[in-house]
């Protein structure tokens, strides 16, 4: 029986294409960066939206990453426009594919 | 950050709680429809947040979906303080009379200060200042700094330099004044000596000791009133020597003209090669005509190899040949014995204006190429001057 192909979405396509050519990282689709100063702020772009969300544990949606950021106090500075800065004092940072 | 800051107040915000429900959708929510939050933080299990004007009021249908009761805590920023203060014209208003006025009175000058003078009034540059227009009161812009300077200049002579300087709403005025000459020296001990050699005729001594008699005679350089002066106890003092010394001496007076006076002018350059070869001389080009009138330079080239230290029988001779226009003809014998005569006159007047003569003897010596006045006598004249310090 001939085995069904999975249909990839045009952003993998886009994606996978990108890599072949060596694009730059940033201009590929689904592009998310983490950037953290210390324990007390992370600013993160890419964010699709914010799943969860309270003083001891932050989750976001990045595509097809979700950023789980623990700690304590956590505020978000701003979030505007896929970027999302967050402060507090953070102390677990996972990523769940 | 503080710039962040100070734009959000300029555009002013709203401090919003939102309660109940799905926070975490209505951040979503406001994100999709490109309301910026900022400052979010859990408070009381609410959440609170800040957005700005616009965004609060599009914030309310985005609360609704999920769920949010959403309250204004308060509002900040200047469009709500102008706001409040909507009814009370008068505020603003007197604050742009207030800048006007500052700007305005920005434009003229209202202190004016005077630096450098020390002899000269202050109030004496101030004066002429304000009679060319640098006053309190005045406006900046029709003060030409450079030109008021330079009339200020002529208006005050004992200055030799001034210049306006404009410096916001104040007028610096620097000046420097002319140096005085030197007071007289009335203290310190000095002779008084003889300039020429004579025969003394008049010796006064107004102060030191007098050193010379009448009919003696005299050298230069001799002294006629010494400062030292002894007291009645033996001792000396030193005082400034002054004399008044009239001697009788030798004058001679000489006056002289040239005939010739334009210099020699060259008329023309030539120049030969000659390459010279063992005895034999080879012409480079024709050979030019023999002119005794011409003046020769000649110069030999010639090369000596380093190695050997010797030279080679082959040289290169220049020559060059100089003619010089003839010179035009020179003064008649009356022009020359005017021009003479004035250069007599000239050096008379030097020589003699503070001598009596008392017997001349002036004679014409007329030359092919110059002509000379000459005089010799004798005269009265003063002939004691201050010693020189010697050092």
């Amino acid at each position: 029986m001939r085995e069904h192909k999975q249909k990839k979405s045009l952003g993998e396509v886009v994606r996978q294409a990108g890599e072949a050519l060596d694009f730059p990282e940033q201009l590929l689709p689904g592009f998310c960066h983490v950037e953290l100063w210390q324990n007390r702020q992370a600013i993160v772009d890419g964010v699709k939206g914010v799943l969860g969300y309270s003083e001891n544990e932050v989750q976001l949606n990045l595509g097809t990453l979700v950023l789980t950021v623990k700690g304590a106090a956590l505020s978000i500075r701003s979030y505007q426009a896929e970027q999302l800065s967050l402060s507090g004092t953070i102390a677990e940072v996972h990523y769940t594919t | 950050m503080p710039l962040i800051k100070l734009l959000r107040f300029l555009r002013g915000y709203h401090c919003f709680c939102a309660a109940e429900g799905f926070p975490e959708r209505f951040l979503n929510l406001c994100n999709q429809a490109g309301i910026a939050v900022w400052d979010i933080a859990w408070h009381k299990g609410a959440l609170r947040g800040k957005t700005d004007r616009r965004g609060y009021r599009r914030m309310r249908t985005c609360a609704e979906p999920a769920g949010v009761r959403l309250t204004e805590i308060k509002r900040t920023g200047l469009p709500f303080l102008l706001h409040s203060y909507r009814y009370r014209c008068g505020m603003p208003a007197g604050f742009l009379v207030c800048v006007a006025t500052l700007a305005v009175l920005s434009q003229m000058i209202w202190t004016i200060e005077v630096t450098g003078n020390q002899r000269v009034a202050a109030e004496d540059i101030l004066t002429v200042a304000a009679s060319l227009g640098i006053r309190p009161g005045a406006w900046r812009k029709n003060i030409n700094a450079r030109d008021v300077s330079q009339a200020a200049l002529r208006q005050l002579p004992v200055l030799t330099w001034l210049a306006v300087n404009l410096r916001g709403s104040s007028a610096v005025i620097e000046v420097r004044e002319a140096l005085l000459p030197n007071p007289r020296d009335e203290q310190t001990p000095q002779n008084i000596i003889a300039r020429k050699a004579g025969q003394i005729k008049i010796i006064e001594v107004y102060s030191g000791s007098q050193a010379v008699r009448p009919g003696q005679a005299v050298l230069p350089g001799d002294l006629l009133a010494g400062s030292a002066v002894a007291n009645a106890d033996a001792t000396h003092r030193y005082v400034r020597a002054s004399a008044y010394a009239v001697a009788r001496t030798n004058i001679v007076c000489r006056g002289a003209a040239l005939r010739q006076t334009a210099p020699l002018r060259m008329q023309k350059k030539r120049t030969h090669y000659t390459l010279c070869l063992l005895q034999f001389s080879i012409p480079i080009g024709p050979r030019p005509k023999p002119n005794s009138a011409a003046i020769t330079f000649e110069d030999h080239f010639t090369w000596e190899p380093k190695s050997t230290g010797k030279h080679l029988p082959l040289s290169l001779l220049r020559r060059t040949e100089y003619t010089y226009a003839p010179q035009p003809r020179g003064k008649t014998d009356s022009q020359l014995q005017l021009a003479a005569a004035a250069a007599f006159f000239a050096a008379e007047w030097e020589t003699l204006r503070a001598a009596q003569v008392l017997r001349q003897e002036v004679r014409l010596h007329v030359r092919e190429d110059a002509c000379e006045i000459w005089l010799q006598g004798t005269a009265y004249e003063n002939i004691g001057v201050a010693e020189k310090p010697s050092g």
